[in-house]
């Protein structure tokens, strides 16, 4: 066999090392990054279950959860659970991806992540305090 | 030679309109999901059920509610930002976990399923109660 019909028959050889399935398993930091990917599965599946709310009162079969519920409290809870690990990895990127300019200066990273987690809350204790005043409206 | 070039003067790069349009769709929803959901969840998924009054106490109020035009808007926004932030996220997730041969059929399969969630529920909260 000749050099180059030796060369020829060897195994392509690729620049770039093909990544396998696993990869995310490798380090701890890979697998905090797949978890953060994950949230949103928990985030649509609760806003899932809310539609299927709004579809039962159209029916005319709406029953609020009640205390008893243990299964749908755990599922809220652990949507919960996920749904704030998305709002601080996001809210925490927001120093670094929003740029605000000031003159001829940005605002800092820390302001502007300080706006976001204040925002958070803000928007926390008024929707808390909007949500549970509509409880009490008498109808 | 184009490709020594810088890359705003090549002729032959065209600007990625779609990828930029869901990129900005993502990058909106993950922001007001991260700030609008949590409460709702923690009202409507926690606190009320383990006995705290809220817009979900009975269907009365639930109705009542939902029949205010802002809150469908608002509840259809937080539904369709955070429906197309997961289906971005789900796309990409699901090429890191192996998904990489059939690239435009996980876009359509992905985005599709955020469009017609958005759908139903525009549907259901326009027309309840």
């Amino acid at each position: 066999m000749s050099d180059a019909a030796e060369i020829e028959s060897r195994p392509v050889r690729t620049y770039r090392r093909p990544l396998g399935n696993d990869w995310w398993l490798r380090r701890w930091s890979y697998f905090l990054y797949m978890v953060r990917e994950s949230t949103v599965i928990f985030m649509v599946a609760w806003l899932v279950w809310f539609i299927f709310q709004v579809a039962a009162l159209k029916l005319g079969r709406y029953e609020p959860p009640t205390g008893e519920d243990y299964a749908f409290i755990a599922f809220s809870v652990v949507c919960l659970f996920f749904t704030l690990w998305h709002a601080v990895t996001f809210l925490n990127l927001s120093g670094l991806i929003l740029r605000v300019p000031i003159g001829d200066r940005y605002l800092p990273a820390a302001a502007i992540k300080a706006v976001a987690f204040g925002g958070l809350l803000f928007v926390t204790i008024v929707g808390c305090a909007i949500m549970i005043y509509i409880g009490y409206v008498k109808l | 030679m184009a490709a020594h070039e810088p890359w705003h003067r090549r002729a032959d790069l065209k600007p990625a309109y779609g990828h930029s349009f869901w990129w900005f769709m993502f990058g909106n929803g993950g922001g007001i999901a991260a700030v609008f959901l949590p409460v709702v969840i923690l009202v409507a998924g926690v606190l009320g059920p383990l006995g705290v009054k809220n817009f979900m106490e009975d269907s009365r109020h639930f109705a009542w509610t939902l029949s205010n035009p802002l809150v469908k808007l608002f509840l259809l926004v937080l539904c369709f930002l955070t429906f197309v932030h997961a289906a971005h996220r789900l796309r990409y997730m699901l090429f890191d976990l192996g998904l990489r041969g059939s690239v435009v059929v996980l876009e359509w399969a992905c985005y599709g399923a955020a469009i017609v969630g958005t759908v139903i529920a525009a549907v259901l909260l326009f027309t309840t109660p």
